[in-house]
This record gives structure tokens, sequence and C-alpha cells, in this order.
């Protein structure tokens, strides 16, 4: 009876793990940390609402909370100014845990409780993608700052806005960077099991090689996992000159931790996930003389990045130092242009002028939406030296 | 064959780490009968005091020492609030209520600390050992170490003390525990705070390693389940053995299968031990289970 | 030494123990009859505190039973040999006398008891570091039965000892009963195995329904077999 007992528990307790392990692999269990409260009245108010829906508890909420900074940010000088066409903004942020079932569940939930008129998110393109088929069965004008997977503006949406460049531009940049200026001819990639990891490792194969080089290794690893000694023994064992890390900071900087730990002396590269200091933070001088690509970077001399990295400083007392705030509050921007151009908040109207900005100028550079309302903007090339973010390249 | 070598050392590191949380978790299971979800979470709790305390200053050695206390000290809180009143009821209950501690536990951290992953630093961070090509980072051999020990002790304290021997009669039998003099509430109070506070200890060893954020503990929850079941629940050899070979496993998985498969190859393992030896691969079919 | 009155008790919604009286004097062994789920076992566990009771007194030695918790029996000088044997199985012989020694270690002398304890089952002695698990169904039985004796039990409570032995195997169990009552043990013993039981008790209680409906000082075959015409059903 009891022994029975105990095999019920062992399966059940089988059947819970695994399911939360399907359900996305060790997913915070994260606090609804919202101010959607004033919900339920109608979308026609005083109000234009902006959705915002990204990671807010876990381990990508560092991230998650710069969008909302940023975006938050604009919203604020927006309604400072006035508002627009005689209406407030106002963001309605919700934690999707970087978790496509809850992602999807929180952006229903700003579609029908909180009848939104604009969407903005995620951190992770896998989300972005699904949540984008619910917003734009509404044709709700979307707005994706963040998530740089090519096909989110692939898809034929007429809804969706992009304002940063693509992973292939990205990658492309890096390559171009690499094979111009620099020795390493066999690389090897350590890249996320996602949609944006499997994505920055093809394309960077497809031109890496095109352009000469040689891929001695494409090892991928789960968002949240914690040790990378299986993947970095195997990358050791070919001697490639260098290594791209294909992923964010949380897990990228312990990968460049666990290299340093087994004897790996190779150049590291990476993408937009090792701007700012949080890498330096997480990493220490195991990042030392990392080469990655950057979207945003607050430099001195230019009056629009100064102006937004000191009011950015002045609401939060820390600095912009990298895409996530800056894109949203690009994005925000961008709608409030649309909003203008548009005369109203009607979605097809919004959705129509937004399609016709061109060259507006955003702190991440000029910005004009293509067809499938893709921006193009700058691409840098970044170094950590000396325990600091330098730019070695620029557009 | 340096890589092979260095791919079992990978696995083995890790191990000695699964064995310790495992250990934890399956002695609070064979007295209490109790599946701890919320096993992982003293680990984070662990990890944070480590955190907090180098920032106070206090040296690494005596702050994993104070992890193990503050991880006991509110396993015993916890144990009151979460255990104690549900201890005449079934055992899913207390299963359930384990798992609201976890919830409550990751999000009160995330309330009080934020989700942002803090850095600890070890007089061993970032060193290696380097034995003719094959790496060692240092602070995973201490991990090694510490976590063969606390396992040593912990056996030898189930094995030959007379509260080793209270804790197995209370766990083999209950009742008759009872009427042979075993105070058996008190057992498992003892063994449910001295489940966590080893896993606090695992936290600390690991905040080095890897980072310290409030959801830390839910893998290593996730993984001691694995190797508690393999191990065969509530056997303490089990659980020791059982975290070598998931951390072999994973790494053998990992270097020769595909690094992408690892966890699944992991879980699929679980999954026919499942099904064609629920009691354990350790555990011999004959008399009563631990 | 034991004087059980109006003992209620039983499971959830059902009531085992209907008011039932019993008496055990120092010195004797009682014997405890009935068939089949009257609630012997019920009556056993009631008086060590491992089921609540819902009624009545237990008084032994002039204490209230049911105030008292139940890891305090063995200090009191009770031991009670469960139905089903219940010795721990993961671990050794010796191990199994130890746990029920530590908590008398205050007035016993261990080693002695140990040795008493092998000496009446000397098949122990050769299994000291064997696993409980291992042992036959009579050692297993035997070392239920020593587990309760190193304690220096006042009142020792055996719940059916021959359950599946074979016969041969019992009577080397009874003999083992009949040398612990002579060294000084009171007995209560509850059985189904009526013959086994009659030549060994000096008193006989038999129950039914969760009362006890029949009781007798004249232990002999006469009234063995109207018993069990009556109420044994066999």
């Amino acid at each position: 009876m009891k022994r029975e007992f105990k095999k019920i528990t062992a399966l059940l307790g089988t059947a819970v793990l695994t399911l939360s392990l399907v359900a996305g692999c060790a997913a915070p269990k994260g606090a609804e940390q919202t101010s959607g409260t004033a919900a339920k009245d109608s979308g026609s108010g005083q109000e234009i609402k902006i959705g915002f829906v990204a990671q807010l508890s876990g381990g990508g909420a560092l991230y998650g909370k710069q969008m909302e900074q940023g975006a938050q940010l604009a919203v604020d000088e927006i309604n400072q100014a006035g508002g627009i066409n005689g209406k407030k903004l106002k963001l309605l942020p919700q934690d999707d845990q970087a978790n496509p079932s809850e992602s999807v569940k929180v952006t229903q939930k700003l579609i029908t409780e909180d009848h939104i008129d604009a969407w903005m998110g995620t951190l992770k393109s896998s989300d972005t993608l699904t949540d984008l088929g619910i917003t734009s069965k509404q044709n709700i004008p979307s707005f994706v700052p963040i998530a740089v997977a090519d096909n989110i503006t692939n898809s034929g949406y007429t809804n969706v806005f992009r304002n940063v460049s693509n992973n292939s531009m990205q990658v492309k940049a890096l390559v171009d960077y690499i094979l111009k200026n620099q020795p390493h001819k066999r690389i090897a990639l350590i890249s996320e099991n996602t949609d944006y990891g499997r994505g920055l490792a093809d394309t960077f194969e497809k031109n890496f090689t095109a352009g000469g080089g040689q891929i001695t290794n494409k090892e991928f690893y789960n968002v949240g996992q914690k040790e990378f000694n299986d993947q970095l023994t195997k990358i050791k064992a070919q001697k490639p000159d260098a290594i791209v890390i294909g992923g964010l900071v949380a897990e990228g900087a312990l990968i460049a931790k666990q290299a340093q730990e087994l004897g790996l002396k190779f150049q590291l590269y990476s993408y937009g996930g090792f701007m700012g200091s949080a890498p330096i933070k997480l990493a220490g001088n195991a990042v030392e003389g990392l080469i990655h690509t950057e979207y945003f970077t607050p430099i001195k001399g230019d009056k629009k990045i100064e102006d937004f990295v000191n009011a950015y400083q002045k609401k939060y007392g820390e600095i912009p130092d990298s895409y996530y705030s800056a894109a949203t509050y690009d994005a925000v921007y961008l709608y409030a242009e649309g909003l203008k151009k548009a005369g109203s908040n009607d979605l097809q109207k919004v959705n129509e002028a937004l399609h016709t900005i061109q060259n507006y100028q955003g702190v991440m550079g000029s910005i004009s939406f293509d067809e499938k309302g893709q921006a193009s903007t700058k691409v840098w090339i970044g170094q950590i030296k000396d325990g600091n973010q330098v730019v070695i390249y620029r557009p | 064959m340096a890589e092979f070598a260095q791919t079992l050392v990978n696995g083995l590191t890790v191990g000695t780490l699964y064995s310790l949380v495992a250990l934890g978790l399956t002695i609070i299971y064979g007295v209490m009968n109790l599946a701890n979800f919320a096993q992982g979470e003293f680990a984070m709790i662990g990890g944070f005091a480590a955190f907090f305390l180098i920032q106070a200053g206090i040296p690494y050695p005596l702050a994993v020492v104070i992890a193990f206390a503050a991880a006991g000290i509110i396993g015993l809180i916890i144990h009151l609030l979460a255990n104690y009143p549900l201890r005449q009821s079934e055992p899913i209950n207390m299963m359930l209520s384990s798992l609201g501690v976890s919830l409550f536990l990751v999000n009160l951290a995330q309330y009080l600390f934020s989700p942002t992953p803090q850095v600890v630093e070890s007089p061993l961070s970032g060193k290696s050992l380097n034995f003719f090509g094959i790496f060692v980072s240092q602070q995973r051999l201490l991990i090694a170490f510490v976590s063969i020990v606390l396992c040593v002790v912990t056996y030898l304290l189930l094995e030959y003390t007379r509260f080793g021997r209270a804790v197995r009669a209370a766990s083999l039998d209950p009742d008759t525990a009872v009427i042979y003099g075993v105070p058996t509430k008190k057992i498992s109070f003892l063994t449910f705070v001295l489940g966590v506070a080893l896993t606090g200890v695992a936290g600390a060893l690991v905040a080095p390693v890897y980072y310290v954020y409030p959801t830390m503990g839910i893998s290593l929850t996730l993984k001691a389940f694995v190797v508690v079941v393999l191990g065969g629940m509530g056997n303490v050899v089990g659980a020791i053995a059982g975290g070598l070979v998931i951390g072999l496993i994973e790494s053998l998985a990992g270097g020769y299968i595909s690094t992408g498969f690892q966890d699944a190859i992991v879980f699929a393992v679980l999954f026919l031990v499942l099904v064609f030896r629920p009691e354990g691969i350790l555990t011999k079919v004959q008399g009563e289970k631990v | 030494m034991l004087e059980i009155e109006d003992l209620k008790s039983g499971y959830g919604e059902i009531m085992v123990l209907q008011g039932l009286n019993l008496v055990v004097n120092q010195g004797e062994i009682v014997g405890l009859l009935g068939a089949n789920g009257v609630g012997k076992t019920t009556l056993l566990n009631t008086i060590s505190g491992l089921i609540k009771s819902r009624g009545g007194t237990v008084s032994y030695l002039g204490q209230n039973l049911l105030r008292i918790a139940p890891t305090k029996l063995l200090s009191l000088g009770i031991a009670h040999v469960r139905q089903g044997r219940h010795i721990f199985a993961k671990m050794t012989v010796l191990e199994n006398l130890q746990v029920a020694l530590d908590s008398v270690r205050h007035r016993v002398n261990p080693q002695e008891r140990i040795e008493y304890g092998l000496q009446l089952f000397p098949k122990l002695k050769e299994r000291l570091h064997q696993q409980g698990g291992t042992l036959s169904g009579g050692e297993q039985q035997m070392l239920a039965i020593a587990r309760a004796l190193v304690t220096q039990p006042k009142l020792l409570m055996l719940d059916e000892p021959s359950m599946g032995l074979a016969p041969i195997v019992v009577q080397g169990v009874f003999t083992a009963i009949r040398q612990i009552a002579q060294d000084g043990t009171t007995i209560l013993l509850v059985e189904q195995n009526a013959v086994a039981a009659s030549d060994l008790v000096d008193r006989l209680y038999v129950m039914d329904m969760g009362k006890i409906v029949y009781e007798t000082a004249q232990v002999n075959e006469q009234e063995l077999e109207k018993i069990k015409d009556v109420y044994l059903g066999a």
C-alpha cells in the first residue's frame, strides 16, 4: 500500500517535472509585475494603449526591464509634451517569462481585456513570432525592437515593424569584419538552441564559408543551461582560431568563463548580447578581448544619442549601454510618428502611415520601413578592452 | 584521448554536485515520504547567503558554512509552516505544499533581490589546474571535494550513529519505529533541516561557477529528481552514485551524441528507468525499500 | 497490571472497538482469541497509541496509557510485537536490536540484553550482521520478539506470532514465549491459532465484533472446542 503510494508519487513527480521541462526548460515562475490594472474599460478612451510583452522575471529579466524602461521614458516624454492627437499614451507591461505559451497568453489578455492600440515585444524571436500571429489577425500595429530573427519580417505581415537590423544583417557585418580585419580562418560556433541561435549559426556558416573561411564546430545549448564544458571540450579538440557565441549574455558569460577554465585561449566573437556592462560584470576578465556587434552605443558627440542617454540616466540612474532600451525608445517614437501621420489611432490607418515613414532620425540611426516593415539600422563592431566597451568599427 | 578524459572529468565534477543535492532530497523523501519540490530553492538561499556574506566582507569558506546554517534555519521555518501541519494527511498534500513553497521562495527572492544574476567571487574563481592538457577549474575541484566529504559524512552519520539508526528506522517503518522509541516527529524535522542545509551548501559552492539568481534552484531540483528516481527514491547510496551517473551520461551524451539533445537524453534515460525499473536501478527488488 | 475499561476505537467512519474490557495481571500469560477482523490488532494498536482511542481508559501500573506518547512505551516497559513482524528490513539484525535498545539505555545493560535475546534465539546469532529482510519468516518473527525482549519489558504484547509460519517453527517460537514468561515477563498474546495458544496461556479472552464475548481461566480441551464452535466459526 505504502510502497504503491511511493511509486505513484514518483510517477506523478516525474510527470510534473517533465511538463515543466517541456513548458520551456525551467522557465521562471514570475510574478506578474504589471501595471495593467485599469484594464477593462474600452479602447476608445482618452488613452492610446501600447501593450508591452517581455521577460520581466527570471534570467532574462535584466533585458526585459531595460526594454520597459526605454519604452516608458519615450511614453513619458511624449505625454509631457502634450500627447498625440490630444490623447495620452499608456504602456501596459506584461511578463511573458520568456516562454512562448505565456507570451501568447499575455498578448491575448492585452488584446481582449485591455483593447490595446499597439503591441510591442519581445526579448525572444520565437515568442515574438507566435505573438505576431495573434496581433496580425487583429491588424494591431506591432513593433519588434529587439528580436532579430529574419523570418519575423518575412512572414507577409503588413502590421509588423522592426526598427533594428535583423540577424542576417548583423551576422554579415561580423563576418565582413572578421574576413577583412582579422586573421581567423577556422571558427567554431556555439549557439543557443532557439530560432535566434540557429539563425545566427546558419547565416554565419553560409557567409563565412562563402568568404573562404571554415567552420570547425556547430554546437548548441539550451537557454538557461549552466554547463558548457561538454560543448567547449568538443570545440577544444578541433583547435579552431576563434569561437563565435551565438546567444545572450546570461549563458554567454558562463561560456566565456568556462572556456577560460578549460584553458581555451581562442579569440571570442559574439553579437548584440554582449553589449553594455553586463558581460564585464558577469564574466570579468574571461571576456577581455571579445569582439561583438552592436546596435547601439552611448557615444558622445551625437546630439540625439546624448539627449537620450541623459534623460535615461536622469530617470533611472543608469546609462543605457545597450540597444534594449534605445530600440524600445525609438519604437514608441515611431508609433507616435505613425499616429500623427494617420491623424487617429485607427489600426489600418496607422499601419499604412508607418509604412510611409522615411529617414526618421532615432537614437539608433536613420529609420525607414520597407514593404515588409524591416528597417536597416547601424551595426557597429565593439570590443571589450581593459574591462571597458570600446567601438572598434563604425558603420 | 585527452578529449575523452576531459569529458569524464567534466561529468564527474558536475555529478558530485548532483549527488549532494540529491542526497538531501532522498533522505527527506525516505523519512517524510515528501517529494520536496522546493529542494533547489535552498540552493538559491545558500547562493544568496554566500553572495551577501561576501559583500559584507566575510571570507568565502566561512560564508559557505553560514550558508549551510542559513538554509537550515529557513528550512526549519518552512518545516513548521508547510510540512508539519500536513503530517497526518496524504503524502501528496505535502508534495503540493512543497511546490507552493518553491513558488513562494522564488517570487520572494525576485521581490527582495531582483531577478538579475549576481556574481559571487571565491578565492578560486577563474583558476584552473592543468593535468597534461586536462583542465579542471579549482572551484569545481572544491565543489567535488566538499560534496564528496559531505556525502561520506552523511552516509557515516546515517549508518553508524544512534541518530542515523533512528532515521533509517523511521524511514523503513515509521509506525513500528514510534513504538520502539524513535521520536519520528523530531527525526522528520531534523532530517528536513539537514537535507535542505546540505543543498544550501551546494548553492554556496556553485555560486562562483554559475551565478546567483532567484530561479537558479529550479534546474537543480529537476536534476536531483532525475538522480533520486534513478538511484531509488529514499536510497542514500543510490542518490550519491546516481548523481555521478547522471553527470557522466550528460557529459558523454553531450560529447559524443549531441549537445543540443543532452537534456533530452538524460530524460530518456529517466523514462526508461521509470518504465522498466520504477524502484530505481540500485534498489534490490526484494524487501521493502528504504 | 493492565486494565482496560470500555475502550472504543476505530478508523475513519468505522468503529472497531465498541467498549472493550480486559485485565492482565502481573506474571500472567493472557490469551486473546478471535476470528479474523474482530479487532484484535486494533486493540493492541490502540493500547500502543498507534490508533487514537475514542473513549474508555487503559491503565497500566496506575498510569493512563492513552495520555502517553507511543514513543514512551518502551521506557515504561511495554513492548509491542506487531502483526506481520515489522522488522526493519534494510537494517541488520544487530541494528534492529540496537534501535529498540536506544530508548531504554538508561535502565538496561545493552550488552547483557543482546546476549539474552541471542541465547533465546541462537539462530539470530549466526545472522547478526545480515539484513533483516534476508531472514526466513520464522527468523524474522524471532527477531521481532528479540527486538522487544532486549528492552526488558514488563509487559509484552504479541500480535499473532504464529502467522504464516510452519507448525514446527511455531513450536519453537512458543517455547521461547514460555521461557520469556518464566523469566518474569507478563504477556498478552493475541492469536487466531487457538490450539497452539491454549498450551501456553493462563487465561483466555474471546473477542467478537469489537467486544470481549467470553472469558475463562479453565483452559482445557473441552473449553477450547466450545470456543471454536461458538466464536471462531472453525
